[in-house]
């Protein structure tokens, strides 16, 4: 009988099928998670930098303003030590949200080399040290907004202790992915409810260092240290319009004028930079649905994730054109 | 209704935001260095509230807590009169001192941590 065998094998081909790792999802996803705590841990990073050298430019800013009022002795004005110190703890704990994003990366990293080479990679130790960065975030988060970090996770963790017993293969690696993309799940979801809920904090002090870098560059402005062009540049590039030598540049009102442009374009920066930490969290709410498609065996939906960093990325582009 | 940490933490850094954006047009009015001094003390005060109070957190509760909020919020409100008024610069130096203790006193009922 020719059918027994044919059943076997279509039986055969049907178990490997449900067996087989899903190594280009994995892949897939693996690349998008790198990709997105890259691009969102510069971004924190970026802040804690700055927060962490705002007093050179204070220093210079007050001095300036100090010896430019001749009623006042010209002296150098540095702020208190006190100052400096606190915004030096503030960008530390800053860091430590760029840490947990790295640490997130990390794991996903080790994913992807499971899943694209079929090796054993260290996978659970990256989804562990993950998972421990943002256990960490997300209590600091949740001290930072009680009650705001829901801490429900989708589902129990599965622990990685029972492979290497009996499993072997295609099945192993099935199981080692999606152990470690339920691992690696749970820990883009801290971390997402903690930037969530530190967004009002985030936000604010965005705010904060582009309020201290605008009052820098308007001190130069004012001592004519520094051009207006690039002010009047962008300017233009709003108005759609092209600019021409004009004697006016050197009277008050140009000056004012230049200035008040200034204010304008540090508030359209404060509102590029919200958007973009929108936009990371967004990318690792997306992470998130994919980490459930891969469980379910359904298409991923990567081109969600993939939008939200080509945002970010556009808008990072725009405000560093040089880099 | 009582405030929440975010109200809290908006108004301190509003209250310095306005601050420092006039900070430049004080000191370049300031008739004597003491002048000039109180304005820049007045800033880091409210300054070094507010990053505090960013890395502290503001969730405690309680009725002190409260009353400390709404103060800062009337002396907030004192600063933008004094400077949508056009007030003499001796009025708006005081106007911020008193948003400075204002500010300082409510991060130290509402700190979570030190």
């Amino acid at each position: 009988m020719v059918l027994r065998p044919v059943l076997g094998l279509a039986t055969l081909a049907l178990l490997a099928g449900c067996a087989a790792a899903p190594r280009a999802p994995a892949t897939s996803l693996a690349e998008a998670g790198v990709k997105a705590t890259g691009s969102f841990a510069a971004e924190v990073r970026g802040v804690a930098t700055q927060l962490g050298s705002v007093e050179v430019g204070e220093a210079f800013t007050a001095t300036l303003q100090q010896c430019s009022n001749t009623n006042l002795t010209c002296r150098e004005i540095v702020e208190p030590a006190e100052l400096s110190s606190e915004r030096r703890s503030l960008a530390r704990v800053v860091a430590l949200r760029a840490r947990a994003l790295d640490a997130l990366g990390a794991a996903y990293t080790a994913l992807q080399t499971e899943a694209a080479y079929d090796q054993s990679a260290d996978v659970s130790g990256a989804a562990g040290d993950a998972v421990k960065a943002a256990d960490a975030f997300a209590a600091e988060a949740a001290r930072l907004d009680r009650g705001a970090t829901p801490a429900a996770i989708p589902q129990p963790v599965a622990g990685l202790a029972d492979f290497g017993f009996g499993v072997l293969g295609e099945s192993l690696q099935r199981k080692r992915l999606l152990a470690a993309s339920r691992e690696i799940a749970r820990a883009t979801l801290l971390i997402r409810n903690g930037m969530v809920a530190e967004a009002g904090a985030f936000n604010r002090l965005t705010a904060y260092l582009v309020g201290k870098r605008t009052a820098a560059r308007m001190t130069l402005l004012k001592v004519g240290l520094v051009s207006g062009d690039d002010v009047m540049k962008e300017v233009a590039r709003d108005l759609r319009v092209t600019l021409i030598p004009s004697a006016e540049t050197g009277t008050e009102a140009y000056r004012m004028a230049l200035q008040a442009s200034m204010r304008a374009l540090a508030q359209q920066e404060v509102i590029a930079i919200q958007e973009r930490y929108q936009d990371g969290i967004a990318a690792l709410g997306a992470l998130l649905q994919s980490h459930a498609d891969l469980e379910k065996g359904r298409p991923l939906s990567i081109a969600n994730v993939e939008r939200f960093l080509t945002r970010l990325d556009a808008s990072l582009a725009a405000a560093n054109p040089g880099q | 209704m009582d405030s929440s940490a975010d109200d809290r933490l908006a108004i301190i850094a509003a209250t310095y935001q306005t601050a420092m954006d006039r900070r430049a047009d004080d000191i370049a009015q300031a008739q004597s260095d003491e002048q000039a001094d109180a304005i820049r003390r007045n800033l880091e005060t409210l300054e070094l509230a507010y990053l505090k109070a960013e890395r502290a957190g503001l969730q405690a509760c309680g009725a002190d807590v409260e009353a400390a909020y709404q103060s800062a919020r009337t002396a907030a409100d004192d600063v933008s009169r004094a400077y949508r008024q056009g007030h003499q610069l001796a009025d708006r130096i005081r106007a911020v001192a008193g948003a400075a203790t204002a500010v300082t006193n409510l991060v130290a009922k509402a700190a979570t941590i030190e």
